[in-house]
C-alpha cells in the first residue's frame, strides 16, 4: 500500500462528458514510473490512441507531480506535463515549477488526467475534492497574467493557484504554452492541446499535508541534500544571485553561444550586450519556486527607453533565442519578449528560433518585404523580433499565420531550401548550445524523444566541465553514446520523476544525484530503491517514451540533426573549425543505440524490454512485425 | 613564448577586468606554471580564487585548454604551446 509521498489518488476529468473521476493510482505503477514524467509517460502510451491529431479531443492532458512535490524536499517544486506533441508528433513532456504543483498535491491528486473536449471554453475548479467544470467565458481572449488574476477574482480566492493558455494556445499555435503563476510547461506546444479542448485554466486550491512515510528517514536524507546544496560552490553564491543568464558568460567564452539561427557561431562574443553585468542593471529582485532555498529566479525591469516598463524573468534560454540566435544585442527588447510570449501563452525557445529562421530566410532573400509585412526582418533587427511575437500568437494573416507553427511547418509551407534553415529535430526548435561544440549534448538532441530539448541529458560534463562521471573532451565523439545516454537516464529519474529541479543535477548534486533520489523517495514513501534502480526507472522510461515515438511512425531518420551541423564547421572563436560531419554523426548514433540496447534502427531489443519489465512493449512490437 | 589566458566573471575581475591576456611564459611551460605564473602578476586573490589552502587546485574552478577540459588531458601537467589559449572559469551551471 503506498503510505507517503504519494497521495494514491488519480484525479480524471472528461470535457466532453463533463464526467469528473477519481481513480486510485496502483502502487506497481508508483515503484516502477516512480512519478512525473513517469506517469505521464506510461499513462500516455497506455490510454492515448495510436496515430491520433494531437489536437483532437482524442489526445490527453496529465498533469503529473512526482513523490516529492508538495513535501519539504527542497527544490521538489516541479511537475511535468505530458501529451503528444501538436509539434513533434511524438512524445510531449514539459516540466513546470512555481506553486501549482505543489498546490495540486495539496487538493489531494498525484496527477490530473484531461480528455475529451468541451464544447464551450472552459476551466477545471479543483478545491479538494470539489471538482467542477465552469465557463470561462469572461477570460477566453485574455493574456495569462490576467486569466490569473479575474479567475482569482471571481472565486473570491487569491490563494487559488493556477495554469492556463493565452491567446496562442487559444489559436492552437503549436508554440503555444502552459502559464502557472510566471513560469512555464513552455515547449512542445502544450499549450494548443489545452486551447484545442476549448480549456482555458486549470484552478487548484488545496489545504491538505502531503504525508511523509518515514519521518526519520526522510529528515536524514533531507539533511544530507541541504548540506550538499549547501556546501555546492556551482549554487552558491553565484549562481542563487544571477540565475541562468550567467549561462551566457560561459558559452560565449566557449564558442558555442548560437549566433543568428546557428550560422555564424562564434562570430562575436555577446557578454557584454547580455552577460551577468548586463543583466545585473536591470535586476529587479529574486523569486523562487516552491520551497527552494536557492531562488534562481531574477526578476528584470527595464527602467527607460523604448521597452521601459517591460518586466520580466527571461531565463539563459531566453537570451539565446531572442539575443544570439536573432543577432539582437538588445537586453531590453529581451525582456520584452520574454514578458509577450509570457502573456500571450508562447514557448520563448520555438518563438525566438523561429523568428531566427525567418530573419535567415529574409537575409537569403527566400522571404521578402512582401512577405513579411513590410518588416525588414534582419538579424539584429530588435524592433522586427518584437513585433513578430504578437503576429504569431494571434496568427495574424500573412507572418503570423505562417510562423505560428514552428520552423519545420513554416518551412514546409515555404519550400525553395528553406527546410534546411529550420533548426530543429522532430520539429522541436534548438536550446542554446551548438552542438558542433558540445557533441554528447549534440546527441541528446538527435536521440531525445521530445527532440531538440536541452533538459532531456544535459551534458554538464561538456558545456561546464563537471568531470562526473568522468571528464569528457567536449569536441571528441567517441564515448558520446554512451554519455548521451547516461545524461538523459540520470535526468529521467532523478528530476523529471521525482520532481526536482534540473538545475540540482547539473551543478549541485551530480555525484550523487541517484543516491539522493533514492534517499529522499525512500523516504517520502518507503519504498526501498537503490541508486541503481533509480537509474533504471529513467531508462525504463526513455524505453517506453522511444516505443511510443515508434508506434507513431518515428524512425532512425528522425534521430538527426540538421544539415548545417554536419556540413558546416564554426568559422571563429573558441569551436573554431568545429562540425560533425555525418560519418562522424552515424557512429555516435550507432554507439549509442549500441549502448542502450536497440538495434540499428533504433528499436529496443525483445532482451533489453524484458529486463525493464516493459512487456507490454514487446506486444506492440510484435503486432507492428519489428520482430 | 606566448599564450593567452581567458576568463570570465568574478575571475575575469580577478585578472584586471580584461576577457584576454597574453602572457609569457617559459617554453616548457604547463597549465600548472601558467596558473603559478597568474599568481605572481596577479597575487593573492586569484591563488585564493584557484588553489587550496593545502596548494591544490580547486576541483570546481575549470580549466579548458583551447576549449576542452584538462581533467580529459593530463590535468594541470598538460604542456602549453605557443598561442595556446586557457579559459579559467568558476562554478556555473543552470541553462
Ligand atoms: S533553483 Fe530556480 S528553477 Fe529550480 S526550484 Fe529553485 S527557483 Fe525554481
Amino acid at each position: 500500500m503506498l503510505s507517503g509521498g504519494y497521495l494514491g489518488k488519480i484525479l480524471r476529468v472528461n470535457l466532453t462528458t463533463k464526467k469528473v473521476a477519481v481513480e486510485e493510482l496502483p502502487e506497481q505503477i508508483a515503484r516502477d514510473y516512480m512519478g512525473g514524467a513517469g506517469f505521464g509517460i506510461k499513462y500516455l502510451f497506455d490510454e492515448v490512441p495510436k496515430g491520433i491529431d494531437a489536437l483532437s479531443a482524442e489526445n490527453k492532458l496529465f498533469f503529473s507531480c512526482g513523490p516529492l512535490t508538495g513535501t519539504s524536499a527542497p527544490c521538489a517544486s516541479k511537475m511535468t506535463v505530458v501529451a503528444k506533441s501538436p509539434l513533434t508528433g511524438a512524445v510531449g513532456m514539459a516540466v513546470t515549477g512555481g506553486y501549482f504543483p505543489a498546490e495540486l498535491k495539496f487538493a489531494g491528486y498525484d496527477m490530473l488526467i484531461v480528455e475529451g473536449k468541451s464544447e464551450e471554453p472552459v476551466f477545471i475548479y479543483v478545491k479538494n475534492e470539489n471538482v467542477s467544470i465552469r465557463s470561462a467565458k469572461t477570460v477566453w481572449g485574455v493574456n495569462t497574467f490576467d486569466t490569473q488574476s479575474i479567475l482569482k477574482e471571481e472565486l473570491n480566492d487569491q490563494n487559488v493557484r493556477i495554469a492556463c493558455i493565452g491567446p496562442a494556445g487559444e489559436k492552437l499555435s503549436r508554440m503555444a504554452c502552459i502559464i502557472n503563476e510566471k513560469r512555464a510547461a513552455g515547449r512542445k506546444g502544450l499549450g494548443a492541446v489545452m486551447g484545442s479542448k476549448n480549456l482555458k485554466a486549470i484552478v487548484v486550491r488545496g489545504t491538505n499535508d502531503v504525508p511523509v512515510a518515514d519521518e526519520a528517514a526522510f529528515k536524514a536524507a533531507k539533511s544530507t541534500m541541504l548540506k550538499a546544496m549547501k556546501e555546492s560552490a556551482h549554487l552558491y553564491p553565484a549562481f542563487s544571485k544571477a540565475g541562468t543568464p550567467m549561462v551566457v558568460d560561459v558559452t560565449n567564452a566557449a564558442g558555442i553561444f548560437p549566433i543568428k539561427n546557428f550560422s555564424a557561431t562564434g562570430e562575436k562574443d555577446y557578454t557584454d550586450s547580455l552577460g551577468v553585468s548586463k543583466n545585473n542593471e536591470a535586476f529587479l529582485g529574486a523569486g523562487h519556486c516552491y520551497k527552494c532555498p536557492v531562488a534562481c529566479s531574477q526578476m528584470k525591469l527595464v527602467k527607460k527607453g523604448k521597452y521601459a516598463g517591460a518586466l520580466s524573468d527571461p531565463e539563459y534560454e531566453s537570451m539565446y533565442c531572442f539575443g544570439g540566435a536573432t543577432g539582437v544585442e538588445n537586453l531590453d527588447s529581451i525582456i520584452y519578449a520574454d514578458q509577450l510570449c509570457d502573456q500571450l501563452g508562447l514557448d520563448t525557445m520555438s518563438t525566438g528560433m523561429t523568428i531566427a529562421f525567418a530573419m535567415e530566410l529574409f537575409e537569403k532573400g527566400i522571404l521578402t518585404e512582401k512577405d513579411t509585412d513590410g518588416i525588414k526582418l534582419k538579424f539584429g533587427n530588435d524592433e522586427a523580433m518584437t513585433s513578430m511575437i504578437r503576429k504569431i500568437a494571434y496568427r495574424e494573416d500573412g507572418i503570423g499565420e505562417l510562423l505560428a507553427d514552428g520552423s519545420r511547418i513554416a518551412a514546409s509551407k515555404i519550400g525553395r531550401g528553406s527546410e534546411k534553415y529550420a533548426m530543429q529535430v522532430k520539429g522541436l526548435e534548438f536550446p542554446g548550445y551548438d552542438p558542433r561544440g558540445a557533441k554528447a549534448h549534440g546527441l541528446s538532441y538527435a536521440t531525445s524523444y521530445t527532440g531538440a530539448d536541452h533538459n532531456r541529458g544535459y551534458a554538464f560534463q561538456e558545456i561546464f566541465g563537471i568531470p562526473i562521471p568522468k571528464a569528457y573532451d567536449r569536441f571528441a565523439s567517441k564515448g558520446k553514446g554512451e554519455l548521451a545516454m547516461w545524461n538523459q537516464d540520470l535526468r529521467t529519474a532523478t528530476t523529471d520523476c521525482p520532481s526536482m529541479c534540473g538545475f540540482l543535477l547539473d551543478m549541485a548534486l551530480p555525484a550523487i544525484a541517484a543516491q539522493n533520489t533514492a534517499a529522499m523517495v525512500n523516504g517520502a514513501t518507503k519504498f526501498d530503491y537503490t541508486a541503481e534502480e533509480v537509474v533504471k526507472v529513467g531508462e525504463r522510461i526513455n524505453n517506453l517514451a522511444k516505443a511510443f515515438n515508434v508506434r507513431e511512425g518515428l524512425t532512425r531518420d528522425d534521430d538527426t540533426l540538421p544539415e548545417r551541423f554536419f556540413t558546416e564547421v564554426i568559422l571563429d572563436g573558441t569551436s573554431k573549425g568545429q562540425s560533425i560531419p555525418k560519418e562522424e554523426f552515424t557512429e555516435m548514433l550507432n554507439e549509442y543505440y549500441e549502448a542502450r540496447g536497440w538495434d540499428k534502427n533504433g528499436i529496443p531489443t525483445r532482451e533489453k524490454l524484458e529486463a525493464l519489465g516493459l512487456e507490454n512493449v514487446i506486444s506492440l512490437f510484435l503486432e507492428m512485425k519489428l520482430y | 613564448m606566448k599564450v593567452t589566458v581567458k576568463s570570465i566573471l568574478d575571475i575575469k575581475e580577478i585578472l584586471g577586468g580584461k576577457r584576454t591576456i597574453e602572457i609569457e611564459i617559459k617554453n616548457s611551460a604547463n597549465v600548472f606554471d601558467v596558473l603559478q605564473q597568474l599568481v605572481c602578476i596577479y597575487g593573492e586573490s586569484f591563488e585564493n580564487r584557484v588553489f587550496e589552502k593545502d596548494g591544490s587546485q580547486k576541483p570546481e574552478i575549470v580549466l579548458f585548454i583551447n576549449g576542452t577540459t584538462i581533467l580529459a588531458r593530463e590535468g594541470l601537467e598538460t604542456r602549453m604551446k605557443s598561442g595556446d589559449e586557457l579559459l579559467i572559469f568558476p562554478p556555473v551551471g543552470g541553462g
